[in-house]
């Protein structure tokens, strides 16, 4: 205790803190850190998505279907929706393989946490990005179908963002299970990229094909899958995907 | 000219896992697609021309969908890196102390990199019409040759652009998504523009809705020379910027 402490009867902060309440404290500057790290990247996607959105609300959509529904399900114009994909993929990249090579992971791995509550953080703040990134797709849409006169009901709007937001969110975790294993970071986005199309080719020519929470573009789209199984589906994807990249994680020598 | 042979095999040492990835990749997708040519054309289940006939079915699935959109991809890939990723990486002064000029550094990468474009062009040129052989169909080297040119010229405005993008971007992760989603928002809004309709480089590659396209037939009916050759200037144009602006750069710490 310091004369202050003492004189004052109380023990140091650190002593007095909770266990609780230190490893939330924790949790919040690794997120603040991963913050800092990721935000660039993060306003470049919400600048892109909506591009994305405006430029494919401008290039008009078929009579017959509304503009919601040509974004949502990609009935005509999926850019938005790839950019999405894109963008799930890049915001989940980046880990302490990447640190390694910049030469910062020293520090990181410094700080008084365990590596998995690193990697914990990490996924999180990707996944929080995503959600946001699924969040203005879907207020951009409904304001643009609101504009040309056929509104969205909010149900609808809220379980297409969630949709996207599940999907985006395995995709952020396969792509930081990839980056942990792959320093380059373009290499890592790429095999990552790539791997999702060879997964989509492999379920359009196999049996899978009938199964609509395989293939991914079909949950996003809310084609003959329930909300709650999307959710289930991807939840479990994500959560296996992280184990995994935890277990490599745990084993690595930085 | 000795100085630039060391730099081109300093920038192929930097790139060469992007390239073998890619090429291996884009080699996989083509034997895949005409080996198991009759299963896909039997899931397509098309009974029209083109899609119905071997050179159409090669075409939707090669020429125009999966094959080049994973060309596009690895082209941007390619494009990136350079001096500011070496500077985050901390080996930008063993580089700048080589008794070069600065714009060697960016004429050895550009030329390594528009190589590495031109040969994963020339992939599906070659392994097609070859694998097309063994599985006893044939498909016309003209066509194959064909597309390699276009794709190729096409291919160096990819490359051009990422190399630009990330000659001014210092983020790897903030370049590669500005490159990326530049090309995919760009090369469908400046088409738009008033005089850049023919500027489409999706249309371009795929020969959709240009002259020397017969989409009936789904092949090429001339190699077209001239919009390679002027696709190709402006490959050139945005390379001579990226060697500019890297001649005048600096990159010591602030």
């Amino acid at each position: 205790m310091t004369a202050t402490h003492a004189a004052a009867g109380r023990a140091m902060p650190d002593e007095a803190t909770p266990d609780r309440v230190r490893r939330a404290g924790a949790n919040a500057m690794l997120a603040y850190k991963t913050w800092c790290e990721t935000r660039a990247r993060f306003a470049i996607a919400l600048a892109a998505i909506a591009l994305a959105i405006l430029l494919a609300a401008s290039q008009g959509w078929p009579a017959g279907v509304t503009f919601a529904t040509n974004m949502w399900r990609g009935a005509t114009n999926d850019s938005a929706r790839t950019a999405f994909v894109m963008l799930a993929i890049l915001l989940g990249t980046g880990s302490l393989r990447q640190e390694q090579a910049l030469g910062s992971a020293g520090f990181t791995l410094a700080l008084p946490v365990s590596r998995g509550r690193l990697l914990a953080v990490r996924a999180a703040v990707a996944v929080a990005e995503v959600a946001a990134l699924a969040g203005l797709a879907a207020i951009l849409i409904s304001g643009v179908a609101m504009a040309a006169g056929d509104p969205v009901e909010l149900g609808a709007t809220l379980r297409f963002a969630a949709l996207w937001s599940c999907c985006g969110a395995a995709l952020a975790a396969v792509a930081l299970l990839v980056s942990i294993f792959i320093a380059n970071e373009y290499v890592g986005w790429l095999v990552t990229v790539l791997a999702l199309m060879a997964q989509q080719g492999v379920v359009q020519v196999t049996r899978l094909r009938h199964e609509p929470l395989c293939n991914l573009f079909q949950v996003m789209a809310g084609d003959g899958v329930t909300l709650a199984a999307a959710f289930a589906a991807m939840t479990g994807v994500a959560a296996i995907v992280l184990a995994a990249a935890y277990l490599r994680l745990r084993r690595r020598d930085f | 000219m000795r100085a630039l042979e060391m730099l081109a095999h300093k920038a192929w040492r930097e790139s060469r896992t992007r390239f073998v990835l890619g090429a291996l990749v884009l080699a996989a997708v083509c034997v895949v697609f005409v080996v198991f040519h009759a299963e896909f054309r039997r899931l397509m289940g098309a009974t029209r021309p083109p899609a119905s006939t071997y050179g159409g079915y090669l075409y939707l699935r090669i020429y125009e969908s999966i094959g080049r959109a994973m060309f596009w991809l690895i082209a941007i890939v390619l494009g990136l890196g350079g001096l500011w990723r070496e500077r985050a990486h901390g080996t930008i002064g063993f580089t700048l102390a080589l008794p070069v000029h600065r714009w060697h550094h960016a004429v050895a990468r550009a030329a390594v990199g528009v190589l590495q474009v031109i040969a994963l062009a020339l992939v599906p040129a070659l392994l097609v019409p070859v694998c097309s052989r063994l599985v006893g169909a044939s498909y016309p080297w003209s066509q194959a040759l064909g597309f390699a040119v276009i794709w190729a010229a096409a291919g160096c405005v990819v490359f051009a652009f990422a190399f630009v993008t990330s000659v001014m971007i210092r983020s790897d992760y903030v370049a590669l998504a500005v490159a990326v989603l530049g090309m995919r928002i760009g090369s469908g809004a400046l088409p738009r523009l008033p005089g850049l309709a023919g500027a489409d480089l999706h249309r371009i590659m795929t020969g959709r809705g240009m002259a020397y396209f017969d989409a009936e037939h789904a092949q090429l009916i001339a190699t077209p020379w001239l919009t390679a050759a002027a696709t190709a200037l402006v490959a050139i144009a945005m390379l001579a910027l990226a060697v500019r602006i890297t001649a005048r750069q600096r990159f010591h710490e602030p």
